[in-house]
């Protein structure tokens, strides 16, 4: 039997070369797959970054008076979305990282620590230049609850501590160490020698902050001001008085007619710092509540009908300070400095961390 | 092909005609072939060389957040390029380069943007607050950081040296 083969070598031939084609795309496509893992890899990896990215984002967020619920921030050659849940001091922060169409999640659980400020005085008024008291102003540095306004029975500090002198003028009383105020000086301290440090002489210093720390919180808060009109502002648009847990700084030469508004029933104590660079900023004519920790270079009459708990710490400002001429009260009290904002960030504690998968 | 001998027999076989076309035709199809394979193994390599490049990256970027949670205010310092302000002396650091293992031409690198001006919309700059004085402008919170955005890029030359890189964004915050 004869076959006719005539061509059969080019069929071989093509089968050979079907067979080499296939070996070859296989292995292209086992190295496209690697490629492609590859490329996922990469992504995984960038997109687990994004997200952490995402937590200090919204923790950042936090700190700065927001919800920590954030949306498609861009970050890196994506996006990060958080969500946020508080439940007391604890916040749980779900963040996502996106690139294309791919994301990962990473929940974290961060316990917030609140801050305080850390402040020690001597007395009601504390100063680095000589003091005045005069018509009817009383200064009581025996301890008060700032939420009852009733003596909790502590001594407390010395009405008026001073690296001068303390003249006692009209009738205005002076108390303290557990004395009810009265017409002497006997609980005041005088010609007061702080040691090799010295009186301390910026406000920072005075709540062992690093230099610039106040301002800088104030700012952050929306609460520096560089004139006493906008202190008013300020005042008028929390319902007549300081909200509370507030750290104010106001920054001017002179400021004429100080009014603090009216006391917010339950409000936390707070810190109004009037200070300039020179250190001599004038606080004159001052009205109105306060509660927490007043930190003026110099003051220039307390009166009205004032009433201050907390502390008064007055700067080495070269004109003196005058208290009185009014009915004001100024009352130490020992929980209103215990309870200060604090002028840095509160703190967070990472509890738990984990990939939602 | 079937042809007939001289002693008149039937003889089988292929012509010399076709044995060449066959052979032209396979030469073609295994030249082709063979000019794939080194670049389908190129790229098979360049991939292992990026899985290499991006695990030393992840890697690092761990270790800067483990570093950030406890000793927060001296990531920048352990992780910059200069050695004189390494936290527990000078060049005791890790330092702002990395190798990367298995890949020995790479070169590892950590940026830390610490420049509020700095025009880099990755990482949310220029106008952002890294320091939390309520100013976007600062030029160097290097000090004084309260969030530290970062990248991580790992370049090296490839066999036909050709460059290749990586790159990582993220950012620690100050628990």
């Amino acid at each position: 039997m004869i076959h006719n083969r005539r061509g059969m070598i080019l069929v071989v031939a093509m089968v050979a070369v079907l067979v080499l084609a296939t070996m070859t795309a296989g292995y292209l496509m086992l190295t496209q797959a690697q490629v492609k893992r590859t490329e996922v890899a990469e992504d995984a990896v960038s997109i687990l970054n994004i997200a952490e990215a995402g937590v200090a984002g919204a923790i950042q967020d936090l700190r700065e008076g927001g919800t920590g619920n954030l949306n498609a921030v861009i970050f890196g050659n994506g996006t990060y979305s958080t969500v946020t849940a508080q439940s007391g001091d604890y916040y749980t922060i779900q963040s996502s990282g996106t690139l294309g169409t791919w994301s990962r999640s990473v929940e974290v659980v961060i316990q917030q620590v609140m801050g305080s400020a850390s402040v020690s005085v001597r007395a009601a008024i504390q100063a680095d230049t000589n003091v005045t008291t005069g018509g009817n102003f009383v200064v009581d540095g025996r301890d008060y609850d700032y939420t009852t306004g009733i003596r909790t029975g502590d001594p407390g500090k010395y009405g008026i501590s001073s690296t001068g002198t303390v003249t006692r003028q009209g009738s205005s009383m002076i108390g303290g160490n557990g004395q009810a105020p009265d017409q002497t000086t006997t609980q005041t301290e005088q010609n007061v020698d702080w040691g090799p440090d010295g009186y301390q002489s910026s406000p920072d210093e005075k709540v062992g902050a690093a230099e610039g720390t106040l301002k800088a919180a104030a700012i952050a808060r929306g609460t520096y001001f560089t004139s006493g009109a906008q202190f008013d502002a300020w005042i008028a648009a929390n319902g007549g008085g300081d909200p509370g847990g507030s750290i104010v700084y106001v920054e001017c030469n002179t400021w004429i007619s100080v009014n603090l508004g009216t006391a917010i029933p339950g409000s936390a104590p707070s810190i109004l710092v009037c200070h300039n660079a020179d250190g001599n900023m004038l606080w004159k004519n001052i009205h109105g509540d306060w509660t927490g920790l007043i930190m003026p270079d110099c003051v220039d009459h307390e009166n009205g009908t004032s009433m201050i708990y907390g502390a008064i710490l007055c700067n080495s400002g070269q004109l003196g300070n005058a208290f009185g001429n009014g009915t004001a009260t100024m009352r130490f009290s020992a929980n209103a400095l215990g309870n200060l904002p604090s002028p840095t960030d509160d703190t967070f504690t990472k509890v738990s961390w984990r990939e939602v998968l | 092909m079937i042809t007939k001998g001289r002693n008149g027999k039937n003889q089988t076989g292929f012509t010399l005609i076709e044995v060449m076309i066959a052979a032209v035709v396979l030469s073609i199809a295994l030249l082709g072939f063979m000019a794939l394979v080194p670049t389908v193994a190129q790229l098979s390599e360049t991939a292992g060389e990026s899985n290499a490049a991006l695990a030393a990256s992840h890697q690092l970027s761990e270790a800067i957040r483990q570093y950030a949670d406890s000793d927060f205010g001296y990531v920048y310092r352990a992780y910059n390029s200069a050695t004189t302000d390494d936290p527990n002396g000078t060049g005791t650091a890790p330092g702002a380069t990395f190798t990367v293992s298995g890949l020995p031409t790479a070169v590892g690198t950590v940026t830390f943007y610490t420049d509020e001006n700095e025009n880099e919309p990755k990482v949310g700059l220029p106008n952002r607050d890294l320091n939390n004085n309520g100013l976007t402008t600062d030029a160097d919170v290097s000090a004084d950081y309260t969030v530290l955005p970062f990248k991580i890029t790992v370049t090296w030359s490839d066999q036909r040296k050709l460059q290749q890189q990586t790159e990582i964004f993220s950012q620690v915050i100050d628990y």
